[in-house]
């Protein structure tokens, strides 16, 4: 998919998550509005820094496998994503405890990702804006 | 996970899914149908001692049963497998949003959790 229709499509899932979702009450679901937003704002990075085409796109950080060696400077990025993934089995599909720290930890990495596949996008390099 | 704390989860789920306008939200709307429905499924699936609670299925299909499973479960399975099915166009993807789509995540999840509290008697 194209770089602007991944960013639009992650647009689409903060703006349900921002009009919709408390931060506690619907943790579950902001989890996972955060998880693939995240793919779509990864996949804007990687198609713009031609890592991956067009026609590859990533569904998590490490799904499909990339194939090749993740460039170091994107490293913070699919770190911060990978957070973001690894609440999934904790609270969304598991049952631990939830408090709000995690949801602003959370939304502090989903915003690096943000952050870096904007600068992309706009032609600046990423890994300058996803520390 | 525990019987009762999957159908907790899946009631939280679907009260947030409540929040979403179905047409406006679909991409969410479709994510909401799949993991409360996958909820329901393992809930079903531990308490018929089909998989255990330490083994939880994430999707339909994933990981594979090793055991056969009762029609009503299979049923379940095939409606939950419909709602999945929906995830690459809508929530990967670009296709258009059809709301016809939208009546039938209401009406598979309603099958869904028709059966399982039948079954969780």
């Amino acid at each position: 998919m194209r770089p602007e229709d991944h960013w639009d499509k992650a647009q689409r899932l903060e703006n349900t998550r921002l009009g919709k979702f408390d931060p506690d009450d619907d943790c579950e679901l902001l989890i996972w509005s955060c998880i693939h937003g995240g793919a779509q704002l990864l996949n804007v990075i990687l198609h713009r820094a031609s890592v991956t085409e067009e026609n590859f796109d990533m569904i998590h950080t490490s799904v499909p496998e990339l194939g090749r060696p993740m460039p170091d400077t994107l490293k913070p990025v699919f770190e911060a994503l990978a957070r973001i993934e690894s609440l999934g089995p904790r609270f969304v599909r598991g049952a631990e405890k939830w408090n709000s720290e995690i949801a602003s930890r959370c939304l502090a990495d989903y915003a690096t990702v943000k952050t870096a596949a904007a600068a992309s996008l706009e032609g600046r390099p990423a890994a300058k804006h996803a520390s | 996970m525990k019987i009762e704390d999957h159908i907790i989860k899946c009631e939280r789920i679907e009260r947030s899914a409540g929040k979403l306008n179905r047409d406006a939200d679909y991409e969410m709307f479709v994510e909401a149908s799949m993991l409360a429905g996958t909820h329901l499924l393992n809930a079903v699936l531990h308490h018929s001692g089909i998989t255990q609670e330490r083994n939880d299925l994430l999707h339909s299909d994933k990981p594979l049963l090793d055991k056969p499973v009762k029609p009503e479960i299979a049923e379940m399975m095939r409606r939950l497998k419909q709602i999945e099915d929906l995830r690459s166009g809508y929530l990967r993807g670009k296709t258009a949003w059809q709301a016809t789509h939208g009546d039938l995540c209401v009406d598979n999840m309603e099958s869904i959790r028709t059966t399982a509290h039948e079954l969780l008697r």
